[in-house]
């Protein structure tokens, strides 16, 4: 078992597999060399801890993702499995948090699926739509609006 | 990391996700988390790592991509980053990093280049077809090239890869470009571009080009075909070859070339049959590989031919060209010529496990060789692509090779070690069983040649290093397992040497048994063996030089065989090598421990149970040899020991230091080690023989001195002599000149024994031996004197000249400096007996004198137990002892 500690001070004894599945984790684990030690997690809060735990646990068995080289085949799609769906239904808060959290941790699978989320909440939206969803401020003129879609007239959909 | 200090700033409710309500803004409160695209205070960046955002993005189609610039100034940050341009343009295999960095460097050149690139632009006319060659990686610049790129080929490729499609309509693309090699380009062209594509339907866009590149790459392999079979190389087979080539870079076409190739569909091995056949004389089996070598030799010629082809049908690309060639000799290597290999040693196997070991190293050396072939120049065939594709790929072909043998390498390592081992053991046993029988029946017949054997020895140095020297030059001739048809002889103990390289083979026959049979020798080598052989035969029953020999010639059959596998990479290779040394080492064993051990230790318990017969056998008294047949059957085997270890010594460094197998100054090799201990165990045997000879040699002295020192022979005044013994003294002493017929006898075994070791043994040992035998001979002399009565008048003169006689030996004959002294002190004493009774107290002057000058060598106590022998020591006691006390020799006194 290992022992997390929030930022905020808050414990959470995990199993090591768990605990593992963040390469942040693993590595201060290998340096420490010794389990039992209690590894502080200074920039994650323990409300977002505990539902990073939460993935971590239900996605213990899976491979690692080791490099780059799967890339290809992840960003191929923005299917998202029905499990990481419900658990993502989180506010954009949180969601921020999660991926903020899964950077931090280096917890590559997790960042995905929080990317893939986004993701989706912006697609087929257009730019109006986009700032609606995340209150995004426009700040272009109106000038400078239709410069961008004049440089951009290439890539319009066929 | 981004502080997480909020901003005031309007917010969309936190768990309304589904349903956005952007209308009613919310104020954030302190305790609130910003959202995802929250931005930073002065609100120029985001609050999350870019990178996060570029992933984020990515997922997107590119239309809504690009769209998202639109959306704020951050976001447009986001999509026109050079990053995700730059990882689009790399997808197409078009960016190169180090081009990049090489205008990062500097700005200046930076600024120039692009404008040197806009005008080349400029300058050419870019198509769908060339526009990826005319991309440019500039920093800053890869959106505006992706964008270059997209215009041109986007339209194509989205009419192509169209969900639906009414099969009258033809593509576009195919419109525009109406020849196969067009329409090849084009579709690697767009190939790639499919690559760079995000969103959820680029999978299935790509997915329908893979089908409509799988139909056009099968239509040109049938065109392809159709030409091969019509062998209408440089025509149509070659214009297909080519639109492949253009559209993958040849690879299928290359496949679909090997596929129809004659070469590998059409060559037939000649059968393993052909290689084994049974000898009609001997009705036993033959293995001849030279089917396989003819067999070899045609394919290299087909291959030759095949790779003209080759040229012809591919001759855009030199590349595609040596890819093609190596292909079919791998093919060639693998699926013909392997199986065909691995069949024969199979079938090798089953027969015997020589000719196992034979074809094994054969077949591999001749593969070894026709892949080298393969790169020799040849004024006939002068095909530069073939030499030129396989010389790089030389060790990829190697890596075939072995790979087949792969799985035999364990198995014969093994089988050809033990083959060696129990070949020795063989030979050995064999040996010591005849050995064994003839001891009996030869012992009679032999004993009267060790007379001829000493006077023959003086020359047996020079024998010695004739018989070397042709050693060594037929150790440096050439093994080669395939060489001659290789005749196997299941019950072989002559077999030895018959594989030995070509005219050496038939020739050198030495033949494990008797001279008797032995063919007039035709080499060098075993006519030098045959005359140390006959030189030897008094060790024959001890030791064999034909068994070393043969022991020696299996031996390096055995590594040479195993050395073709050191070749091998990495740890197989490494095993070989340790096999090499194993092979040695079991030589060592066989020939030092089990051959050489073995004689010397019999020949050792021959001496030490050596009696010297006093009498003959019918009781009168006989002649006693003057030879000690055990002795000189020794030295003669310390003189072989010797002649061995350096034959071992050759081959060491011939064999494992000279080809590396081996590192003279690694002392845990197994090798150096034993090697060692062989030398080791020669040395301690030759120095206990020769302590156990000493005693004997002595022994066969002190008889010597005993019996043929006729009684009273230094005393011939004495009036107690009967008549006829002075009579029969008489001549002898009338003669005066020479020594007894005892010295003469004593010198004569001492030096004949001696002589048999020049030049054989190490000369320190020689040095030892000589002069312990030297200091033995001096003290038996001494003893002999003591018993002895000598009279003034005519036996000290006697004396005299055999003490001179022993002088004149030990410094001409034995050479040892140190032992002067001794026998100088022996020719002093003489004196002694020579003075007249009425000088008595000059014998005591001299007695004092020779202590004095001998001091270390004679005491006082000798030097009167010598000279109480004097016939006359009664009458002259009384002066002599007088002198001595007068003189102040009280320590002279005995006790």
């Amino acid at each position: 078992m290992v022992k997390l500690t929030s930022s905020d001070g808050e414990s959470f004894d995990v199993e090591k597999e768990v605990a593992e599945r963040s390469v942040l984790i693993k590595n201060m684990i290998e340096d420490v060399g010794d389990a039992s030690t209690e590894i502080p997690i200074p920039n994650v809060t323990a409300n977002v801890l505990k539902k990073v735990l939460e993935w971590c646990e239900h996605h213990k068995g899976d491979p690692i993702l080791a490099n780059e080289d799967d890339t290809d085949a992840r960003k191929k799609s923005t299917d998202i499995d029905e499990w990481d769906q419900k658990f993502m239904q989180v506010d954009q808060e949180m969601l921020f948090e999660i991926i903020l959290a899964a950077n931090y941790l280096d917890i590559k699978a997790l960042l995905e699926v929080g990317c893939k989320t986004v993701a989706n909440m912006i697609k087929g939206k257009t730019p109006e739509e986009i700032r609606r969803t995340f209150n995004i401020q426009n700040d272009f003129t109106p000038e400078e609006e239709a410069q961008i879609r004049r440089e951009n007239e290439w890539a319009e959909d066929r | 990391m981004p502080a997480k200090s909020p901003t005031p700033r309007t917010a969309v409710n936190s768990g309304d996700l589904q349903a956005p309500r952007p209308s009613t803004p919310r104020r954030w409160t302190s305790s609130s988390l910003p959202p995802i695209f929250a931005v930073s205070p002065d609100k120029e960046r985001l609050m999350l790592p870019p990178v996060i955002y570029q992933s984020i993005l990515s997922y997107l189609p590119l239309g809504q991509y690009v769209g998202c610039a639109e959306v704020s100034r951050a976001f447009r940050q986001i999509v026109y980053d050079d990053a995700g341009w730059i990882e689009r343009l790399r997808k197409m295999k078009v960016w190169d990093d180090g081009a990049a960095a090489s205008f990062q460097s500097n700005e200046k050149n930076w600024t120039r280049a692009r404008a040197i690139i806009m005008q080349d632009l400029a300058s050419k006319k870019v198509t769908p077809l060339n526009v990826l060659e005319t991309v440019h990686s500039i920093p800053g610049y890869a959106r505006h090239e992706f964008a270059r790129v997209y215009k041109m080929l986007a339209p194509l490729y989205f009419d192509l890869t169209r969900p639906t499609r009414a099969s009258q309509f033809e593509p576009q693309v195919f419109k525009i470009y109406r020849t196969p090699e067009l329409q090849a380009l084009a579709i690697r062209t767009l190939t790639q571009f499919s690559n760079s594509l995000t969103g959820d339907d680029a999978d299935e866009r790509r997915q329908r080009l893979y089908g409509i590149t799988e139909i056009f790459e099968n239509a040109a392999i049938r065109e392809l075909e159709a030409g091969l079979d019509a062998q209408d190389y440089e025509g149509r087979a070659c214009r297909y070859a080519m639109v492949l080539t253009m559209l993958n870079g040849g690879s299928t076409a290359v496949q679909a070339f090997i596929q129809r190739s004659k070469l590998l569909l059409g060559t037939v091995t000649p059968g393993t049959s052909t290689c084994f056949r049974p000898d009609e004389k001997s009705a036993q089996i033959k293995v001849d590989l030279e089917p396989v070598k003819a067999f070899l030799r045609q394919l290299s010629d087909d291959i030759f031919k095949e790779a003209y082809i080759i040229r012809k049908v591919f001759n855009t690309k030199n590349e595609v060209i040596e890819k093609a060639t190596l292909l079919i000799v791998e093919r060639v290597i693998e699926d013909i010529l392997g199986d065909y290999c691995v069949a024969l040693v199979d079938r090798a196997h089953e027969i015997d496990i020589d000719l196992y070991l034979m074809v094994v190293s054969g077949t591999y050396e001749a593969l070894l060789q026709f892949a080298y072939s393969l790169l020799l120049e040849d004024p006939d065939t002068d095909d530069k692509a073939l030499r030129s594709a396989l010389r790089p790929m030389h060790l990829s072909v190697h890596t075939i090779i072995d790979r087949i043998y792969e799985q035999h390498i364990d198995l014969y390592l093994q089988e050809e070690l033990d083959r060696f081992r129990s070949k020795c053991d063989g030979e050995v046993s064999r040996f010591d069983r005849k050995a064994a029988q003839q001891e009996q029946e030869q012992e009679t017949i032999l004993r009267n040649k060790y007379r001829e054997l000493a006077a023959m020895h003086d020359s047996s140095a020079a024998e010695k290093f004739d018989f070397l020297t042709s050693f060594k030059k037929v150790l440096f001739l050439p093994v080669v397992a395939i060489g001659n048809p290789v005749i196997h002889v299941s019950s072989s103990s002559s077999r030895a040497s018959s594989s030995m390289k070509d005219d050496a083979s038939d020739k050198l026959s030495i033949q494990t048994g008797g001279t008797s049979k032995e063919p007039l020798p035709s080499t060098e080598l075993a006519a030098n063996a045959a005359i140390l052989n006959s030189r030897l035969a008094s060790i024959r029953s001890l030791f064999s030089l034909e068994v070393a020999l043969d022991l020696i010639q299996a031996a390096r059959e055995s590594i040479e065989r195993t050395a073709l596998f050191v070749l091998f990479e990495g740890q197989t290779g490494e095993e070989a090598k340790e096999q090499c040394q194993l092979i040695f080492s079991a030589l060592l064993e066989f020939l030092g421990f089990h051959h050489i051990q073995n004689g010397f230790e019999r020949a050792l318990s021959h001496l030490t149970e050596y009696r010297p017969p006093t009498t003959t056998h019918d009781g009168t008294e006989g002649e006693r040899p003057q030879q000690v047949e055990p002795l000189v059957t020794f030295l003669e085997l310390v003189n072989v020991g010797d002649l061995i270890q350096q034959m071992v010594d050759v081959f060491y460094e011939k064999e494992l230091v000279s080809r590396k197998f081996v590192d003279r100054t690694d002392f845990l090799s197994p090798a150096v080690k034993d090697k060692r201990r062989f030398e080791q165990m020669l040395d301690e045997h030759v120095a206990l023989g020769l302590n156990r000879g000493i005693d004997v040699l002595i022994e066969q002295v002190n008889y010597f001195l005993d019996t043929y020192q006729r009684p009273n022979e230094f005393n011939v005044n004495n009036e107690t002599v009967t008549g006829n013994m002075m009579r029969m003294a008489a001549p002898i002493i009338d003669s005066r000149l020479g020594p007894t017929e005892a010295a003469v006898k004593v010198v004569n075994t001492v030096s004949s024994h001696t002589k048999l070791l020049n030049g054989n043994t190490d000369k320190t040992t020689l040095d030892v031996f000589l002069q312990e035998v030297g200091l033995r001979l001096y003290s038996s002399i001494g003893k002999h004197i003591k018993r002895q009565t000598i009279a003034v008048e005519g036996g000290a003169v006697l004396l005299i000249s055999d003490l001179n006689y022993y002088y004149r030996f030990v410094e001409t004959s034995l050479r040892q400096r140190p032992l002067l002294p001794y026998f100088a002190a022996l020719r002093e004493i003489a004196q002694l007996y020579l003075i007249d009774a009425k000088s008595a107290r000059e014998i005591g002057v001299v007695m004092s004198e020779i202590v004095q000058k001998f001091a270390g060598i004679v005491t006082a106590e000798d030097v009167l137990e010598y000279v109480q022998r004097r016939a006359d020591w009664i009458l002259v006691k009384r002066d002599v002892e007088k002198a001595v006390y007068g003189l102040g020799l009280t320590d002279c006194i005995v006790m």
